[in-house]
């Protein structure tokens, strides 16, 4: 109800406005003329102009697959404010180092915000990182990707719609705008943490964790017709923003694409997928987890979920998946099929200045994918050749690395073994918990009954297993010769908190889910997460057509932060000194570069060959420790194997990299490790009767985690000191004020050898796409 | 009847009589009447306190004074968003229900719309920081979006452009040739730099007969004009830099790239240029959008300002 004098004040608004605004002449305006464009080697569906620094040798440009923003249910829900401009556009400009961003102070509230990465910044109350923090270095390129399945709650309970929405007071609403909790006044702070995870699961279980007959949240399901409205209006907000992001000038200096991520989460396991467009034209609405549903649900007002079990129906939703089959998990077959039929064939797509729609789908963190009890893995078992070609096609990507731990591989200093490895460098960010349930902050996380043992993981958790499944496949014919799992890295954050790009391994990380750890070290069930990093395409030009296709073809690799660059090529003949030579020319006349398959073997070809080369990261600056290639292979008994060989540099102490440490500067020794590294390398091992596959990691020098800068700067214990723990049972004994810095940094003086797994010192890395050899020129292997 | 007129009583009776006319006068509107603004003397002890906890000094005078102006635009951009009735929205709502449960004797039985008016007849919302910042965010949002969903004219945009051409400029170009020292092969990339150097000056070796010398690596021996960010792209951010601090003609000493060492020689410098506005039409369009809405945000302030009596402890109102 508006009193009189409001009545008055808007339409004394309304009038000077309008006439401000015609005094400045505003008006519609016209599309600027585009250039003409040249014929480059990918698919043209822009018409724009090419770059000016367009080169056939193609560049590492940085970005990310995969952020969040106070748009995003669950960072909402740990204050991450939509409205204090922790939005799309503000993550954009983040990026792009236009502008700092605002994550909510420990106590809920917002911090003061500064407009520009000029104006000094001021520390929350309490001590720590800056709460509105700036990019180290800007990113070339990067993409949104909120969870969709709430676009409509969150519509409605941001205000899109307006104020007279009742569904607002909804108790969804309540939860996503975080009513429960009295910053600062409340007795126990801890409780607004735990009442933002209760929120999680419900907001999460309730829809996103059926298997069948999955449904939205119930304020939706009782108006569905409001839902729908407020879903266009988000979804609408992430198109404005990307576009408004992206240049589409010759100078291309910054590229986004519209995105969201599914948010599939099966009894608390992540079947989390990000979706990527190419360009403009996207699903009119997006394509998520209700649609990864079994069967479909009709009514939702009075049918139930079904969260045990289903059998798969008759229906062309569903293909490939056979009719009849009795599953207890949801289906990616579906949520595929229709992102194909919405966007690849244009049954529903918006309008917009490309040529036609295209997505891709990303994986993420098959690390707390199931697999390791009754629930399967997130990278299911094709049920028929057609299904294996389809997860081929759909996913030729997947995120190996991000804040909630690495997917490559694990292996596990405690026990001394590994998930189907016995790769020592594979104890790395390696997470205690199973699911999401532990790694969200939902619950605790390895508990008090101690660490579980590798074996206990399912082997799919890792990457590295996965690809190893995918030649065995081939090998063995079972999809007449189809590899499903030929995928591509990339890595990323994951970040709930806007910050686009920005992973930096120093005291300034202000955790990456709002409140939920915003002291990071503070609990076992936080202090896992750790950075994240960049994915890295080499592509031509920084244009969403060029980056696009490099994502397609796997020329990608991603990083544990630090932006380094790396090369990999494979082939038959390369000479043994390219890397005194032109050896990226070399590399792509003569073979494949990261992501492609070995050029077909001929009589006379050897061994296969390989170049790959590094380069430091030249603003953070520390150095190379060395390149390895990582082979899998399959031998003639279907029983795959693995090898790591070191090509260049050194091979470094895996499992005491403190060793190598100044721990006082927390660096490496500076007679240690080099600024780049290169190296030809031949199979020794090789036999051309065994499918393989070879990818690049690259180790850089030990440096202090960020937690062990985070301890020594903002709680005044040192994790790499022999005395931490005294000086943290000190701080618990001491005043009110060093008791709650022992409460902040609770978990300081845990390391690798800890019931909770934390490295103080780590090596940083990088991990390429692979490069496939497939022995048998099976005519379906290639496609 | 004159000791009757010297009553106290009757005097009593004549003042309140007249202090009710002129009260009665005023708020009839006879007199001109403006709304009160008062900020709290205990917020500008907060505000000190908070300034000295975060910078460690006090505030000058004129850091105080702007302090000040800042905290009368928040209060007046308060009470514009009540008299909208901005309270009414779900964040607002919410908050406001909250708080209330402090107060209610029943909170479970009472709705979400009562606890949050309860708030509101309690004034609890004038003191609750979540919700006078919600209130004061959505004021500035609402009076900043009425330029900012518009697009801007050609003719303003251009005006922009032209007023601002520095913020829209291409950065300085540089043309060179280079011999590299491929660092991938060679270890002491830097020191065989160094040493072709010297070889070059002892020799008197022409620019041609000098490329010759450069190793092999990815990296072209003649590059087109290229910026400081082409040059970072390919090379380095330390190259970069340092070559964009050369001058002209010679070579350079060595230095450090991701291919190895390098002599640089210069050929030409570009300075920094103008871009044609149809290359940044969208950035100028947005600069354009943002200086309008806080010009338009400023002059909303100053009349509204012009509503209320202001008053601030310590200075004249």
């Amino acid at each position: 109800m508006q009193s009189p004098q409001a009545v008055g004040l808007v339409s004394r608004l309304a009038a000077t406005g309008a006439l401000v605004l015609a005094a400045l002449g505003f008006a519609i305006g016209a599309n600027p003329p585009w250039e003409p464009s040249a014929k480059p080697p990918f698919e043209i569906t822009e018409d724009r102009p090419r770059c000016k620094d367009y080169t056939p040798k193609r560049r590492a440009l940085f970005g990310t697959t995969h952020l969040h923003t106070g748009l995003s249910f669950d960072a909402s829900i740990r204050f991450v404010d939509y409205a204090n401009g922790n939005n799309p556009r503000g993550a954009y400009l983040f990026a792009q180092g236009k502008q700092p961003i605002s994550i909510p102070e420990p106590s809920g509230l917002q911090p003061k915000r500064r407009a520009s990465c000029n104006d000094p910044a001021t520390e929350p109350e309490g001590g720590g990182p800056s709460r509105t923090p700036c990019i180290d270095e800007p990113l070339d390129w990067g993409a949104v990707t909120d969870h969709s399945e709430h676009f409509g709650v969150m519509g409605f309970c941001k205000g899109l719609l307006g104020k007279d929405v009742s569904e607002s007071l909804s108790m969804e609403c309540r939860m996503i705008n975080g009513f429960f909790y009295e910053p600062l006044r409340a007795l126990n702070p801890a409780l607004g943490k735990s009442m933002a995870s209760n929120a999680f699961t419900q907001l999460t279980l309730t829809n996103d964790g059926a298997i069948s007959k999955n449904t939205n949240l119930p304020v939706c399901n009782n108006n569905p017709e409001l839902c729908a409205k407020a879903e266009l209006e988000v979804w609408g907000e992430v198109q404005n923003a990307a576009e408004e992001a992206y240049d589409r000038s010759d100078e291309c200096r910054f590229t986004s694409f519209v995105a969201y991520e599914n948010t599939s989460t099966p009894l608390l396991n992540n079947w989390h997928r990000n979706v990527i467009f190419r360009n403009d034209r996207v699903v009119r609405t997006p394509v998520n987890a209700i649609d990864m549903a079994v069967v479909v649900n009709t009514d939702p007002t009075r049918e139930p979920v079904d969260t045990l079990l289903a059998v798969v129906p008759n229906e062309p939703r569903v293909w490939p998946v056979p009719p009849g089959t009795k599953v207890n998990h949801p289906l990616p077959q579906p949520f595929w099929n229709k992102l194909e039929e919405d966007c690849t064939k244009g049954k529903n797509v918006t309008p917009g200045k490309a040529s036609r729609c295209d997505f891709i789908t990303i994986p993420h963190n098959s690390n707390l994918g199931g697999g390791g009890n009754l629930f399967p893995p997130m990278f299911l078992d094709p049920y028929n050749t057609a299904d294996a070609k389809r997860h081929q096609q759909m996913e030729p990507l997947v995120e190996i690395y991000q804040d909630k731990g690495a997917s490559e591989c694990r292996y596990d200093p405690r026990f001394l073994a590994g998930t189907d490895t016995i790769d020592e460098y594979c104890a790395f960010e390696i997470l205690d918990g199973k699911s999401l349930g532990s790694a969200s902050g939902v619950g605790s996380g390895s508990g008090s009954s101690g660490p579980a043992a590798p074996d206990t993981w399912g082997e799919r958790a890792y990457v590295r297993n996965v690809w190893k499944d995918g030649i065995q496949y081939a090998a063995q014919k079972t999809f007449e010769g189809i590899n499903p799992f030929k995928m591509g890295v990339v890595s990323a954050s994951d970040s709930h908190t806007g910050v686009m790009g920005w992973h930096p391994e120093t005291d300034q990380w202000p955790g990456h889910l709002g409140i939920d750890d915003a002291y990071p070290m503070s609990e076992a069930s936080s202090i896992q997460n750790s950075t994240g990093g960049p994915s890295v395409v080499w592509a031509e030009e920084n244009t969403r057509d060029a980056i696009f296709e490099a994502l397609k073809r796997k020329e990608t690799y991603g990083t544990s932060g630090p932006r380094m660059k790396v090369r990999f090529f494979g082939g038959w003949g390369y000479p043994a000194d390219a890397c005194g030579k032109d050896f990226v020319d070399l590399g792509y006349k003569g073979g494949v570069p990261m992501g492609g398959d070995l050029p077909a073997r001929t009589a006379k070809d050897g061994a296969p060959v390989f170049i790959t080369s590094a380069v430091w990261d030249g603003n953070i600056k520390t150095k190379l420790q060395q390149i390895q290639v990582i082979k899998g292979w399959v031998d003639a008994k279907g029983k795959t194997h693995e090898r790591v060989y070191t090509v260049a540099g050194d091979p470094g102490s895996p499992l005491n990299p403190q060793a190598d440490l100044d721990a006082e500067t927390c660096k490496a020794k500076p007679e240690l490790g080099r600024e780049r590294l290169c190296a030809v390398w031949k199979d020794p091992d090789f036999d051309p009767r065994q499918h393989a596959f070879y990818y690049v990691r690259v180790l850089e020098e030990p440096v202090c985690r960020y937690s062990t800068l985070w301890c020594r700067q903002w709680i005044g214990v040192d994790p790499l000191s022999s005395s931490c723990s005294s000086q943290l049972t000190a701080l618990q004994n001491g005043t009110p004020a060093q008791k709650a810095k022992a409460s902040q940094g609770a978990m300081c003086c845990s390391n690798q050898t800890t019931d909770t797994f934390l490295q103080p010192v780590i090596q940083e890395r990088a991990w390429t796409s692979p490069i496939w050899y497939e022995p048998a020129a099976s005519p379906l292997a290639q496609k | 009847m004159r000791k009757w007129l010297k009553a106290p009583a009757l005097h009593m009776l004549a003042l309140g009589a007249l202090l009710f006319i002129i009260t009665d006068l005023r708020g009839g509107a006879l007199l001109p009447q403006k709304k009160r603004i008062e900020i709290p003397a205990h917020r500008l002890e907060q505000m000190a306190q908070e300034f000295i906890r975060d910078t460690g000094h006090r505030p000058t005078p004129h850091e105080w004074e702007q302090m000040i102006e800042m905290q009368i635009d928040d209060e007046v951009l308060f009470q514009y968003a009540l008299a909208l009735g901005m309270q009414e929205n779900s964040a607002a709502q919410a908050r406001l229900a909250q708080i209330a449960d402090f107060v209610e004797a029943n909170p479970h039985e009472a709705t979400q719309d009562g606890k949050a008016r309860a708030a509101i007849d309690l004034g609890l919302h004038e003191g609750d920081l979540v919700v006078r910042r919600i209130l004061v965010d959505s004021a500035r949002r609402l009076i900043r979006s009425v330029v900012l969903v518009q697009k801007p004219a050609p003719d303003v945009v251009r005006q922009f452009y032209t007023a601002h051409a520095a913020d829209f400029t291409r950065p300085a170009q540089v043309r060179i040739s280079q011999i590299a020292i491929n660092g991938f092969v060679r270890p002491d990339s830097e020191e065989q730099a160094r040493n072709i150097l010297q070889r070059i000056r002892t020799e008197n070796l022409g620019f041609e007969a000098a490329l010759a010398l450069a190793d092999k690596t990815p990296a072209p021996v003649r590059l087109p004009m290229m910026s400081g960010e082409d040059l970072e792209a390919e090379f380095g951010g330390d190259f970069a830099r340092a070559v964009l601090a050369l001058k002209p003609g010679g070579w350079s000493e060595p230095i450090p790239s991701d291919y190895g060492h390098h002599l640089v020689w210069v050929h030409e410098v570009e300075a920094p240029r103008p871009l044609p506005l149809e290359a940044v039409q969208t950035e100028v369009e947005q600069a354009v959008l943002q200086k309008l809405a806080d010009d338009w945000l400023k002059l909303r302030l100053r009349e509204m300002r012009a509503e209320f009596e202001i008053v601030v402890p310590g200075r004249a109102s």
